[in-house]
């Protein structure tokens, strides 16, 4: 029978961290969403109580199951002695804890998103999505889990690591995630019933179909997430290279997914819709950045710790986390920025100004992650040149052409304004994730090299 | 602190790390790291190590 103290340990301080992470976020975005909803209804009509609270209960059932396992898990241990055995009973509390608050957002989600749009729909004011907070949310701790479990050598899949069934195991458990995200849309379906009898509303197509989109993107999303930690895991257990030809061509696709929002953003902002119907179409495609955008930092996680394995540069390490801090990090502020702005949506239209305002603080926000990933990037590729890994004809023009991008987009903020520095924006976005990618895969195969050659020799 | 009688005596049964850790029901990781003094392991884990390669607490585990 398989039991390793160690790993349950570990999983456990995971889960204990997952649900603070957890509930910080929903406690902030919760504050954000139902301020937008506050100051953005409309005051000439006279809505339901309910209205006012129904968009965020997504964000109140997290925060409250995260408070409660938290003030639980602060009182279990107090007046017993510290020893192995509430060690363990501690980490056995934290893993179910957090399994709860995952199965209660779930639910929460499928009961409160078909309602939750409802309101939105009825007052017609624009806000960032419950659809788009969840996701953002399931990410983040996705990115975070990743990082833990590398960090402390534990694996996710860890029951069929080392048996040739191994793809059989994982589809078998995309299978499990399958029936889950049936079971939310069947819970989805019955909020909408609910809700036709509760808010009186005739709307039951299209709450059905927004359901269905809903958990549709959920399992795509959670689907390919659990399929590339899979593969990361696999590659990262046999020691074999993560970023091998293979891997970096699906780097690639993650990148082509970001570029297709930003297609589609321009689409959508060349096509005269009005800015609130351009941003309730723009809410079904955000997913794909933020999506592209952890995928890509759960490959520079894997690659981060196979390149610390090797025993390089620390200097090169700390470049590694500063680039993974302006992606993961930078992008949730970026997410609470965009929450933020919702809240004074309507005097940033009616008020030029106060638009002006919020195009600089973006664009502040910006330069400022950007600045910690080309700070990062130069120490990254520093310390490898420094030790001849990869040779200085990679690290000039890598170093330029991240020079010219930051120049061009200072620029670009104090020149342009409004949807044409949106597209600039998440174009250089695009072209920096290149060529980290780039950069990565040729360091990757200076590695291999060198390695070949040690053992050669 | 590194545990090289961990390590003795699972070479002298000619035991790999992953083959003793199926044995004891643990993960490789956990081994590797218990033999490097990544990790402290429980009682429970030791008497099973112990058991695994045939040896007492005092043998394997105990600082002189």
């Amino acid at each position: 029978m398989f039991y390793d103290e160690r790993i349950e340990l570990e999983r456990g301080k995971i889960a204990r961290n997952g649900i603070l992470l957890a509930t910080l976020y929903a406690l902030l975005c919760g504050m954000l969403r139902w301020m937008n909803v506050l100051l953005n209804m409309d005051g000439s009509h006279t809505y339901p109580k309910s209205y006012y609270y129904l968009p965020v209960w997504f964000e109140i059932a997290v925060a409250v199951t995260g408070l409660v396992c938290l003030a639980v898990g602060l009182f279990f241990s107090l007046g017993r002695p510290k020893d192995e055995r509430l060690t363990a009973e501690c980490a056995a509390y934290w893993r179910r804890a957090g399994t709860l608050q995952l199965f209660v957002s779930l639910a929460a989600l499928a009961l409160f998103y078909p309602l939750s749009l409802l309101v939105q729909t009825n007052i017609n004011y624009a806000a960032v999505d419950t659809m788009q907070v969840a996701v953002n949310l399931f990410l983040l701790l996705a990115a975070y889990v990743a990082f833990a479990f590398k960090e402390r050598d534990i694996y996710f899949n860890y029951a069929a690591l080392e048996s040739p069934r191994y793809g059989l195991a994982v589809l078998k458990n995309l299978g499990k995630l399958g029936i889950l995200t049936l079971c939310g849309l069947g819970i989805s379906c019955r909020s909408t019933a609910l809700g036709a009898l509760w808010l009186q509303h005739t709307r039951i197509p299209e709450m059905l179909l927004a359901s269905l989109l809903l958990w549709l993107l959920i399992f795509i999303i959670l689907a390919i997430t659990y399929t590339m930690l899979s593969v990361l895991e696999r590659l990262s257990y046999e020691k074999r290279r993560v970023l091998s030809g293979a891997t970096f061509a699906t780097l690639l696709l993650v990148i082509l997914l970001r570029a297709a929002y930003t297609a589609v953003e321009a689409l959508l902002l060349n096509s005269g819709a009005t800015m609130v119907e351009q941003l309730i179409a723009l809410n079904y495609f955000a997913w794909l950045p933020l999506a592209a955008g952890f995928w890509f930092v759960l490959f520079l996680i894997y690659f981060y710790h196979e390149y610390r394995e090797t025993g390089r540069d620390r200097l090169a390490r700390v470049g590694f986390l500063l680039v993974l801090g302006a992606e993961v990090p930078g992008g949730a502020l970026d997410f609470l920025l965009s929450v933020f702005q919702m809240i004074f949506h309507r005097s940033i239209i009616e008020n030029i100004e106060q638009n002006l305002l919020f195009g600089k603080i973006n664009g502040w926000l910006a330069a400022f992650t950007y600045l910690v990933f080309l700070a990062g990037f130069v120490l990254l590729i520093a310390g490898p040149v420094r030790r001849a890994l990869v040779g200085k004809k990679h690290l000039i023009p890598a170093t330029l052409l991240t020079a010219v991008a930051l120049g061009v987009e200072i620029f670009l903020y104090t020149q342009l304004h409004g949807n044409t520095l949106l597209l600039i924006r998440d174009g250089i976005a695009l072209i920096r994730q290149l060529y980290l990618a780039l950069f990565l895969f040729l360091l990757s195969r200076s590695i291999s090299e060198g390695d070949s050659a040690a053992i050669r020799e | 602190m590194e545990n090289n009688r961990m390590r003795e005596a699972r070479t002298k049964l000619h035991l790999s790390q992953g083959e003793l850790a199926r044995q004891i029901g643990v993960s490789r990781q956990t081994i590797n790291m218990i033999e490097n003094g990544g990790y402290n392991p429980t009682i429970e884990l030791c008497i099973r190590i112990c058991r695994a390669l045939g040896l007492t607490l005092n043998d394997l585990f105990w600082e002189e």
